[in-house]
């Protein structure tokens, strides 16, 4: 054996196929470095929902539901609730166990797309300051994250719905009212001795005309806007690119009076997020903002297979935009892709019932404004009247939650609200739509995270009976995360609190009485899907009977032969009843009709002559779901 | 859902697939043993390595210690037979010159060494030059400047047959003053220790300091791929007189980062002004190695000759668990504690003719001795440690000449996984192979051209630029090319590693989409898909200290 052969040239031979191979194995790195199946590369979209009345949702603020991936925990400062504090989509999916022992359906999780990092000392955790709406916030995970959650949740028939956000973009632009190239603290007055009120160049108040520059000579014409540039805090120029053009924005400045129809559809949302105008569309005016919302968010749901939007402040965005946009995402979606049920839902921060139930009418606007609103349509399919499925019901907040469960005010009002939804919401749904009319499906809530929570108001009994009431209300219920932990956090961001402190416990009252309900509504198709009609409401708020009494039946429409009675006690002093000087409650059962209560409760009750149906008080703040034995 | 696929068994099979003369011996070879000690690179490429116009590591001096011409002869195991006869005329002395002794009890003197590099470089437009690799080590065409000043003291012991060196390195990096105009140095103390040689027993030796401590190296990716350890410790080692040796070494260190140490302002005690720095979090990282090895020499002992070597290598890493402060002022989060180990492999064989020599390289790390010694890791487990992180790396490096022709070769494939379940951007598969074939000009010079290749995939589902909108089909993978020739004078004779050289480099990198998606949006090599680099620079290495003791 010659070991000189080493040094002859023959050696280069099988040195050089060793790097072949070496390079070989390098380039077939695909079969090393690869995802699951499907969480890479195109994707099928699934059809999940059948009937979105069968949901419980529960809202997420991803940030403050679970940490699970370390490596995307950047700048996170848990000393202070405007900050980062590393939630990410692989802690929630880490967590579905805990959701679905809850009862829950549907995940609501805040905004996904990229957002300015850090303003004035708050991050933009929540995901309502966006700035790229073509790229994920990696505080939270990647596309494999978000798809892993997807189908996670698919994979227990949970959906997920996304919060999107239209109205405006973060803090990306200031405008250089005094023309020096920088952002400036405080350039004039503040309206208060002068009738200056440019505050700053970040979030000067509302103009008509447009924000105007002004020197100490006085205005000089409309104030240029300049996009930031700095990369460390995200405020970057936004995408898709047609955010770049100002004209894409109103640029009116801050609204500082929610009542002027201008300023609430046209100003910048308080906070300096800039109000983008939706109404621009490339065919007519140029300018494809319409196009690239519709685009930027269809293809998330062709990304990740989501199965809904909940959509931020519909109120601050025109009519004209909502028929444009829900109607090419569901041809988008549901017509191309096959994806059915794609749920829409907004957000209104409203009491007006008929200001948040316009967004869901099916109707149209005048012939000419019709005709403008078609001259945005490129692909021969015309504008109709439809809108969203849903909208949050912020009115039954304020009308039921904070006034009859919260305060123990009269419950007439609640009665009179839903009496009038037939009117001043949608009644026909939306083609290609869920299949379910709007004022059938209001989206029912306690509290969010633009409210304090229940508790910080009320009491654990009143929550209780809150979480009864939504859960039983016609339409979808949905439960803000930590509600089942007892959180009592107050306004924005008290109420934003980190839920892995509880250790995802599930031996609270609260969480089992969460349980409970979700599974009585799941046996009740009553519940779920019968027509609403109260049978008992009272103006009565002091030491009367049936003070605090609220009773409504759920049956008929699609519950077929179900039934169910819901008798609230909201008074927080005494027992009620529903019984008056003419009699008690009257219900449309046969006379000997037997209830048993679905909460597991001893009472029982017999149906009398005429469907009178006489009950024993019910203790203070307490309720009864009375089902048919 | 995420996985994180293991690539031990396709690198292993596709390394015996792809070079059988490894995995069955050709008939007129002998067969292939292990080496000597590899080194660790870091677990993350971009994160652990200096920046692109510092140093990557420290240099390559040798062209691997397979060659015996590159050894110190004075710390060298494989040449302790003329260290043994030199122990034994001293015990001689001491028994017959006592009182001599006295008077002048050693002989001994300063040595002096330096191995360093210089480049003017610039590029296609004349503008600054630059690192343009995309693997954590790729060509070193491009590299920047770098030197290392060696002083050394070295004694002999009549009393005791012992020798000592004290040695100390000082390594200075970019920029230089000349380019610059700025009076101000890089500085790093990268030796400082005393080695101990026949301290009682021949063959013996110890060491304690600040040390480098290596073994073999792949000169054109300025790569040590099983063992490079920097530590403060000590070692000891043996060789024995038929090549085995085995050497233990304990060191730590200290990466000044978050995840070793964490410092708050507290009051000043006893009511005084001001306010102390002081430590929670102050852990440092333990490594324990050790390297069992045998370099089996053929034909006389008294010229070099042929030879095989193995070399079977581990570390152990520990790190202590502690505290560290929250961001909510006075409350303190507990810091796990962490470790890892390294096991790996070489076998090399050399012809003992003009540096031909080939070395394989196998080395498996997990945990903290996934990540680079100096690396802090950015991803971690659910549990807060470096659990199941994990790096595979298969090396190759070598050299060939003969008559007026040389051909350096190496290459290697990493793959690392961090501790992060999902796979992310610290996630990287990489690979490079690359050869450099040179023509020597008499004793004074020659031409090299170089051919590389190199591959990177990070963990990452990006969108492809050219579609954005289009469902992204998994992390991508980047690759670059690059073309160098360089023209060299090298007054000290021709071969691969003779030095001094005085060279003229230029090089061409094309790189893939994918590679420009790697660096920032407006970077000229987020931009270009073809840069040249143009040089005109110096190499040199003579009379340092070798890595191993």
């Amino acid at each position: 054996m010659s070991i000189t052969s080493f040094s002859g040239r023959s050696f280069a031979l099988p040195l050089l196929a060793g790097f072949v191979g070496a390079a070989a194995l390098s380039t077939s790195t695909e079969s090393c470095m690869s995802y699951d199946v499907g969480l890479q590369g195109e994707i099928r979209l699934s059809s999940q929902v059948v009937d979105w009345r069968d949901e419980v949702i529960y809202q997420v603020l991803i940030d403050r539901f679970a940490d699970a991936d370390l490596g995307n925990d950047e700048r996170v400062d848990r000393s202070a609730m405007g900050r980062y504090h590393g939630g990410d989509w692989k802690g929630l999916e880490d967590h579905l166990d805990y959701l679905q022992k809850l009862g829950v359906t549907t995940l609501w999780i805040s905004p996904i797309v990229k957002n300015v990092d850090t303003d004035a000392g708050f991050d933009g955790y929540h995901g309502y300051w966006a700035q790229d709406l073509t790229a994920l916030n990696p505080h939270f995970g990647d596309m494999a994250a978000l798809r892993s959650l997807v189908f996670a949740a698919h994979k227990r028939k949970m959906k997920v719905i996304v919060d999107i956000v239209t109205n405006h973009l973060g803090q990306l632009f200031y405008y250089d009212i005094n023309k020096n190239g920088q952002p400036d603290d405080r350039v004039a007055g503040s309206g208060k001795t002068s009738n200056v009120t440019h505050e700053n160049e970040y979030d000067p108040d509302f103009d008509p005309r447009g924000v105007q520059s002004y020197t100490s000579l006085g205005e000089s014409g409309p104030a240029p806007v300049i996009f930031q540039n700095d990369a460390a805090s995200n405020h970057l120029p936004p995408f898709p690119e047609v955010f770049q053009n100002p004209r894409a924005f109103n640029r009116k400045g801050r609204t500082y009076n929610f009542d002027d129809p201008l300023q609430l559809l046209k100003g910048d949302f308080p906070g300096g997020l800039k109000d983008v105008d939706t109404t621009l569309c490339q065919a007519r005016d140029g300018l494809g903002v319409k196009e690239a919302m519709v685009e930027s968010y269809a293809r998330w749901v062709e990304l990740t297979d989501i199965d809904g939007f909940r959509i931020d402040t519909v109120k601050h965005v025109e009519r004209e935009f909502w028929r444009y946009f829900t109607q090419k995402v569901r041809q988008r979606v549901v017509e191309k892709d096959g994806k059915k049920n794609f749920f829409m839902f907004g957000e209104a921060f409203d009491g007006r019932d008929q200001l948040i139930g316009s967004f869901t009418k099916n109707d149209l606007p005048s012939p000419a404004d019709l005709e403008s609103e078609q001259r945005c349509v490129t692909d021969g399919k015309p504008i109709t009247g439809d809108q969203l499925d849903s909208v949050f019901y912020f009115p039954q907040y304020f009308t039921g939650v904070r006034d009859i469960f919260q305060n123990a005010g009269a419950t007439k009002p609640l009665e009179d609200l839903w009496l009038q939804r037939s009117t001043t919401w949608g009644t026909v749904a939306p083609e290609l739509g869920i299949g379910v009319a709007p004022d059938h499906l209001p989206v029912n809530f306690i509290d969010n995270h633009d409210v304090p929570r229940f508790l910080f108001n009320g009491s654990k009994e009143g929550l209780h009976n809150a979480l009864t009431f939504i859960f039983t209300a016609q339409g979808i219920p949905c439960v803000y995360y930590g509600t089942e932990q007892e959180f009592a956090g107050g306004n924005d961001p008290a109420n934003r609190e980190d839920l892995w402190p509880t250790k995802f416990a599930t031996s609270s009252s609260t969480f089992k009485h969460i349980q409970k309900l979700a599974a009585v509504r799941k046996s009740s198709v009553a519940i779920r899907k019968g027509e609403v009609k109260v049978v008992w409401s009272t103006t009565d708020v002091d030491d009367e009977a049936d003070a605090g009494i609220l009773a409504y039946e759920r049956a008929g429409g699609d519950a077929g032969g179900d039934y169910a009675l819901v008798v609230f006690n909201s008074n927080q002093k005494h027992p009620s009843a529903p019984v008056s000087m003419t009699g008690p409650v009257k219900v449309n059962l046969a006379p000997g009709t037997q209830l048993v209560d679905a909460l597991g409760g001893s009472v029982t009750a017999t149906v009398g002559a005429n469907g009178a149906l006489p009950l024993d008080p019910l203790p203070p703040q307490s309720a009864l779901i009375l089902v048919p034995r | 859902m995420f996985r994180k696929k293991s690539c031990v068994a396709l690198a292993i099979a596709a390394l015996t697939a792809s070079f059988p003369a490894l995995a069955q011996p050709a008939p007129d070879a002998p067969p292939a043993k292990t080496a000597e000690p590899g080194d660790a690179p870091p677990g993350d490429a971009k994160k652990d390595e200096p920046k692109k116009d510092e140093p990557k590591k420290e240099p390559a001096k040798d062209a691997g210690s397979d060659v015996p011409a590159k050894k110190d002869a004075k710390a060298d195991g494989a040449d302790k037979a003329d260290g043994a006869d030199k122990a034994d005329k001293s015990d001689a002395k001491k028994d017959d010159k006592a009182a001599a002794a006295k008077t002048s009890p050693h002989k001994g003197g300063f040595e002096f060494g330096s191995y360093g590099r210089v480049v003017a470089g610039m590029d296609g437009k004349a503008g600054a030059s630059r690192d343009a690799d995309i693997v954590a080590h790729g060509s070193r065409l491009d590299e920047g400047n770098y030197v290392e000043l060696e002083l050394r003291r070295e004694d002999e012991w009549e009393k005791t047959g012992a020798r000592t060196k004290v040695v100390a390195t000082l390594a200075v990096a970019n920029p230089v003053f000349h380019y610059t105009g700025n009076f101000d140095i890089k500085m790093a103390v990268r030796n400082l220790y005393i080695e101990e040689a026949d301290l009682g027993l021949k063959g013996l030796t110890a060491w304690a300091g600040s040390r480098m401590v290596r073994g073999d190296d792949i000169y054109l990716l300025d790569f040590w791929p099983l063992d490079n350890l920097n530590t403060l410790g000590g070692g000891v080692g043996y060789h024995h007189d038929i090549g085995t040796s085995a050497l233990l070494h304990v060191g730590v260190s200290q990466p000044k980062t978050p995840f070793y140490t964490q410092s708050v302002d507290r009051p000043a005690p006893l009511d005084q002004f001001g306010a102390v720095s002081v430590d929670i979090l102050n852990r440092q990282r333990v490594i324990g190695s050790f390297k069992l090895a045998h370099n089996q020499r053929f034909g006389p002992k008294d010229r070099p000759g042929p030879g095989i070597k193995a070399a079977l290598y581990g570390e152990l890493h520990a790190l202590p668990k502690g505290q560290r402060e929250t961001t909510t002022p006075h409350v303190f989060e507990d810091v796990p504690s962490d470790g890892g180990f390294v096991v790996g492999a070489q076998v090399g064989a050399y012809s003992g003719e003009r540096d031909t020599h080939v070395n394989l390289f196998l080395r498996y790390a997990t945990g903290i001795a996934a990540y680079g010694q100096f690396a802090s890791p950015g991803q971690l487990a659910p549990n807060r440690t470096t659990d199941g992180a994990h790096e595979l790396l298969v090396a190759l490096g070598g050299n060939v000449e003969a008559s007026i022709f040389g051909v350096m070769m190496g290459g290697y494939f990493r793959s690392f996984r961090d501790a992060s379940p999902a796979l992310d951007y610290e996630d990287t598969d990489e690979g490079i192979v690359i050869v450099r074939p040179s023509i020597f000009f008499g004793e004074w010079g020659g031409l090299s051209v170089e051919g590389s290749y190199q591959v990177a995939q990070r963990g990452v589902i990006a969108p492809d630029a050219a579609d954005p909108t289009a469902a992204p089909k998994g992390p991508r993978m980047a690759s670059a090319g690059r073309f160098g020739v360089i023209p060299f004078i090298s007054p000290a004779g021709k071969g691969d590693y003779t030095r001094p050289h005085i060279r003229f480099i230029y090089a061409l990198t094309a790189r893939n989409d994918v590679a420009r998606d790697l660096y920032p949006q407006d970077d000229v090599f987020h931009r270009r898909s073809i840069d040249h680099f143009i040089g005109l620079g110096a190499e040199w290495w003579f009379n340092s200290s070798t890595y191993g003791f």
